[in-house]
């Protein structure tokens, strides 16, 4: 699967869990940019993008996670 | 020796492992001295091998298992070595639901138990979630679980930002500039630890011997918001100023140890502080109690309804656990309780308002002023009446009540709900106030010359106290844990 479209789908998943359309996804994007991604907003947001790639996260995966970048880069690594 | 405190004498110590430790930029060097000083530091607490058995042990299970787990086959072991994990650790620190008849019944050190305890946790998951990348070798294992500057009061590090900096070639870069920050650090804890913290010991223990005279309401009432009050302050200069001490002096070993603490009173409600205060606890927990606990929950129940029920129920075990991870007795189950029902109570809280109000209203109203500063008062209050089960006993606290009355003790909560929702705010305004007097786009009071008039000032304080008062360096409250 191509970053563009992980990019595209994860935009979707982004916009659904925080209601709101305007999010725009980059690499750097973090949890300190988003005023609704709190520790709830993250699980639900981990389990929208499981449904969406149909993969799965693990606990330590979830907390290596620092930013859209390695979130892109983690399912890049589970969907090849 | 004092080692196992903010004294000279761990000064001392680390100075001398900095200065053998930078002789050879090598991996291999910088490995070997960082475990002679861990085993030299150790041996300041006992030179009798039989006391240490208990604790090596517990080392040689951790890096069995973690050996186990990196190994293809080893991971269908991964619950039963989960569960033995814990329940040594329970077993190893006598908690009081322990049968007598099965604690080891001969003098052994539990000290840095529990911090090693969530480090060989942590290698465990990972490893069998394939997130550390090569074998850990006994060496690194050694190095990363007996750390001395995060042996006696963290914070938890990871291993991979651990082995990031040590097996790092060349290391870490250190030049004058981190240096000095360095030094700052080390400047900022001794002060904090060996001045603010001894001096607000000594105002709880004076108010303490004299809780017993206080026979008028107004006595009563002054004594119950003294001492409520002045716990947290206490708690924070003593843990967080050591964390800066141990932090400034990993610099110098080329690591960067992870912040324990983020300004933790200015948090605008008690989800928040906890993600200030002692952080690498919290990020532990969330990691691997809260997410996986509440993952589990939400894939078995889909609602979007429950979500918030689901949250406020893994958000009350895992801060239950917090409570339970810092001590075996009932007193700090029950601090436990009260910090799970704490937190859990704003999570709930937050979503109903959210559905109440509505998501933008309500962030207004969080972003306002007075609500702020009322929340943060709530928070510290709050914070400093659980404490009474952490500093003690439930005899003490039977006692402490019985003595200023239930009246004074509601009275007294007021009061430092108000005092704290008032000098918070005063704080966080002098605060801003302060940062943006600017000369060429910098703060004056984070320039290299104020810096370095607060450091001088501050080191020479914190001499002058420690020599005048010539009493033993006042002991981590962590160190306990």
């Amino acid at each position: 699967m191509t970053t563009e479209i992980i990019y595209e789908k994860l935009a979707a998943a982004f916009q659904s869990v925080f209601d709101d359309d305007s999010i725009v996804l980059t690499p750097e994007l973090s949890a300190a940019d988003i005023d609704e991604w709190d520790s709830l907003a993250h699980v639900r947001l981990m389990l929208t993008i499981e449904r969406e790639f149909g993969i799965k996260f693990s606990a330590p995966e979830i907390g290596r996670l620092k930013n859209v970048g390695d979130l892109s880069a983690l399912i890049q690594g589970k969907v090849k | 020796m004092q080692m196992g405190s903010a004294s000279f004498e761990f000064i001392g110590f680390a100075i001398l492992v900095i200065a053998v430790f930078n002789i050879n930029k090598s991996v291999m060097w910088r490995q070997a001295v960082l475990l002679a000083a861990n085993l030299l530091f150790l041996s300041f607490f006992s030179r009798q091998p039989a006391v240490w058995l208990p604790f090596a042990g517990f080392l040689a299970f951790g890096f069995v298992s973690l050996r186990f787990m990196q190994s293809g086959p080893g991971r269908a072991g991964y619950i039963p070595v989960l569960i033995a994990g814990i329940a040594a650790f329970v077993w190893l620190k006598k908690y009081t639901f322990v049968p007598g008849a099965m604690v080891l019944h001969f003098p052994y050190i539990t000290l840095g138990l529990s911090y090693i305890f969530f480090r060989v946790l942590h290698l465990i998951i990972d490893a069998k979630n394939d997130g550390i990348a090569g074998r850990v070798s006994l060496l690194s294992y050694l190095n990363y679980t007996l750390n001395f500057t995060t042996f006696i009061s963290g914070p938890i590090q990871r291993y991979q930002d651990f082995a990031r900096y040590q097996l790092a070639q060349p290391p870490l870069e250190l030049d004058a500039i981190e240096a000095g920050k360095a030094i700052e650090r080390i400047v900022t804890g001794l002060f904090k630890v060996n001045v603010l913290s001894l001096l607000l010991s000594m105002q709880q223990t004076r108010w303490l011997n004299t809780l017993h005279a206080a026979n008028t309401l107004n006595t009563r009432l002054w004594h119950g918001v003294v001492l409520i009050a002045i716990y947290p302050l206490y708690l924070y200069c003593n843990f967080s100023g050591y964390i800066d001490m141990v932090i400034g002096i990993a610099r110098f070993l080329r690591i960067e140890l992870p912040e324990n603490f983020n300004r933790p009173f200015a948090a605008g409600n008690f989800m928040a502080f906890w993600s200030r205060w002692h952080i690498t606890l919290s990020e532990w927990l969330k990691h691997y109690v809260y997410n996986p606990l509440l993952m589990s929950a939400m894939r078995r129940y889909p609602s979007r309804a429950l979500e918030p029920f689901l949250s406020a129920f893994a958000i009350f075990v895992t801060f239950f656990l917090v409570g339970v991870w810092h001590g075996q007795t009932s007193e700090f189950l029950f601090f436990g309780v009260l910090q799970g029902s704490g937190v859990a109570a704003v999570q709930l809280y937050q979503a109903m308002m959210t559905q109440k109000i509505g998501k933008k209203r309500y962030k207004a109203l969080a972003g306002h002023t007075g609500y702020r500063a009322l929340c943060r008062g709530l928070t510290f209050a709050w914070f400093a009446f659980t404490l009474l089960w952490f500093w003690s006993n439930w005899i003490q606290i039977g006692d402490f009540i019985h003595t200023i009355g239930c009246p004074a003790l509601m009275a007294a909560l007021f009061i430092i709900f108000a005092g704290a929702a008032l000098a918070l705010e005063l704080w966080e305004r002098i605060r801003n106030l302060a940062l943006g007097v600017r000369i060429g786009g910098d703060a004056i009071v984070l320039s290299r010359y104020t810096r370095t008039v607060w450091n001088t000032a501050a080191a020479l304080v914190a001499v002058a106290v420690v020599l005048l008062m010539n009493a033993p360096a006042p002991e981590l409250v962590y160190k306990a844990f």
